[in-house]
């Protein structure tokens, strides 16, 4: 780790997308994308907001089909067939971007849905003793343990947030999605945030696909960044190589002024 | 862009151009408010005449048979208060029941009412029925199951059920049609199936919410269970309209004073509820 890494090819794949195609509506947001997710590192997605960043997660945990193109998991198979797609989503977690909590259940049972496919849906047992001891420890991992039996509806939006980080680490993913998972937390703990994921991936091996729009947090964390620009890949590197031609590439000017992600690009 | 006006760049005359246009705007306004206001006044004036609360000779003898009944009724003569434990028993249960059917009923009604679960030819119907059963008055639901099953709570309980599943199955599908689709899309993502997504997504987001419903349901059918009774249905309607007919209007007035403490209670309890619903969290 640290090191710099050698092209995609070199790793070992996870997830292979080639010429993927989504609508939205009569809109065309992914026109033929292809893109390598390696395994064991994290892979930070940028780009222009609207740019499909979102769908490109969908994409990745099955939730949005595409209408062209294959999307394939390493010694699984294609997404498109049901029995692949249900081991994929076993060993997925995703931090959604607004969150997608149930605002009138607590903390705690917020983040048990994340083993939700644990408990047979018509048990009328509550929740096992072990499954709420592994909620709460995730829970103190986001130093979120103090707002356990609070609603969701009264956590600001950073401990909403932690909740949605939570409940995606409780599930121990072998793949880790992160749609946005640090916007509206603080800079100090993102840092120790991105640091567990970092650990996570050194440790347990696992994958890691973040959408960011902090330049800054994304140089750092990322073994490699992929930029996004009109529904396709227009960079793909170590972050070192992500300089300000790259950006600009990633970023068309008009943006540079709202996300100014050229002025924190001098390393 | 283009057609976008900066301050500045605008001349006066097109800035008063366009705070003449929303001056104008808000005259027009008014003046259909006032015409719709007029028209308004004159359809009440027409229904008020219409049903002779407008003719005066019809009042001259209301206020002394008011008066008059009234004092029959005093003191309220509670002496047989013995007997009233089975009809204000019978009352209350068919109020239970008559919810509880009507709601188990609404809830898969209302699901295919939903129009973001059932397909439109599905959901029409399911919601002609609905209104259908909303719009038949309790008490001829009453005087039609009084003729099928035979006297006592039962009809009564179905007349409840039959008027309360419009209602509760219009507020399931609203209640339905409202879930925020987000938590679910995140269970299946995870490969959650449709029935863990109803488990654990659908149904703590509705269940307050159908609690509170059915809760407000019930009180109103406390009320309504009295109603029934008139025809037949049992419970302490059949008590109150029996001591009407023997003229027992002090008894009558008992009655009535122990059903309006019995709807009182109940309504204290169930705003109690509510409130617990709406403000406390909701464990499993």
């Amino acid at each position: 780790m640290g090191v710099v890494q050698g092209p995609a090819q070199q790793t070992r794949p996870s997830l292979l997308l080639r010429d993927i195609q989504v609508h939205r509506g009569r809109q065309t947001v992914l026109k033929g994308l292809s893109l390598t997710i390696a395994t064991g590192a994290i892979t930070v997605i940028v780009g222009p907001s609207g740019v499909g960043k979102s769908t490109l997660m969908g994409v990745l945990n099955g939730l949005i089909r595409p209408v062209a193109g294959e999307v394939s998991v390493a010694g699984l198979g294609p997404l498109s067939d049901p029995g692949v797609l249900r081991e994929h989503r076993r060993r997925t977690a995703t931090v959604f971007q607004e969150h997608a909590l149930i605002d009138r259940l607590t903390a705690l049972d917020n983040v048990l849905l994340g083993m939700a496919d644990r408990r047979h849906p018509l048990s009328p047992l509550p929740w096992p003793a072990d499954l709420q001891r592994r909620a709460a420890q995730a829970l103190l991992e986001v130093g979120l343990l103090h707002r356990v039996n609070a609603r969701a509806d009264t956590l600001s939006g950073g401990e909403r947030q932690r909740v949605g980080i939570a409940r995606a680490l409780v599930r121990n993913p072998s793949l880790l999605l992160g749609d946005e998972p640090f916007s509206a937390v603080d800079p100090a703990l993102t840092r120790r945030l991105g640091d567990e994921f970092k650990s996570l991936v050194s440790g347990a091996g696992i994958t890691v696909v973040l959408v960011l729009h902090q330049i800054d947090i994304a140089r750092r964390l990322a073994d490699r960044i992929v930029g996004l620009a009109d529904g396709r890949v227009a960079f793909d590197g170590p972050p070192e190589t992500f300089d300000t031609a790259a950006q600009s590439r990633v970023f068309p000017r008009h943006e540079l002024q709202h996300d100014s992600p050229a002025s924190q690009s001098t390393s | 862009m283009t057609g976008v006006i900066t301050p500045h760049a605008a001349p006066a005359t097109a800035t008063r151009v366009a705070v003449e246009g929303v001056l104008a705007a808000s005259r027009h306004r008014h003046r259909r408010r006032l015409v719709q206001t007029t028209f308004g006044l004159i359809a009440v004036l027409f229904a008020c005449g219409y049903a002779g609360v407008l003719d005066p000779a019809r009042y001259a003898d209301a206020i002394p048979t008011i008066l008059q009944l009234l004092t029959d009724a005093m003191p309220p003569d509670f002496s047989r208060w013995r007997d009233w434990g089975r009809p204000l028993l019978e009352t209350l249960s068919m109020s239970v029941a008559g919810t509880a059917l009507g709601l188990a009923l609404a809830l898969p009604l209302g699901a295919l009412a939903a129009r973001n679960i059932a397909p439109n030819w599905i959901g029409s119907p399911v919601r002609l029925l609905l209104n259908t059963c909303r719009s038949i008055p309790t008490l001829v639901w009453g005087i039609l199951y009084v003729a099928a099953v035979g006297f006592g709570p039962l009809p009564g309980v179905l007349a409840l059920a039959s008027h309360s599943i419009g209602m509760l199955g219009k507020f399931c599908a609203e209640i339905l049609e409202h879930v925020d689709p987000a938590p679910g899309d995140a269970l299946r993502s995870q490969g959650v199936s449709r029935l863990g997504v109803l488990r654990f997504s659908v149904w703590p987001q509705i269940l307050p919410r159908l609690m509170d419903v059915a809760v407000y349901r019930w009180e109103h059918n406390l009320r309504a269970a009295t109603t029934v009774g008139v025809v037949g249905a049992g419970g302490l309607g059949l008590e109150i309209i029996t001591a009407f007919h023997l003229f027992e209007y002090r008894e009558a007035l008992a009655l009535i004073l122990v059903l309006l403490g019995l709807v009182s209670l109940i309504n204290l309890a169930g705003a109690f509820v509510r409130g617990r619903l709406i403000n406390a969290g909701m464990r499993e």
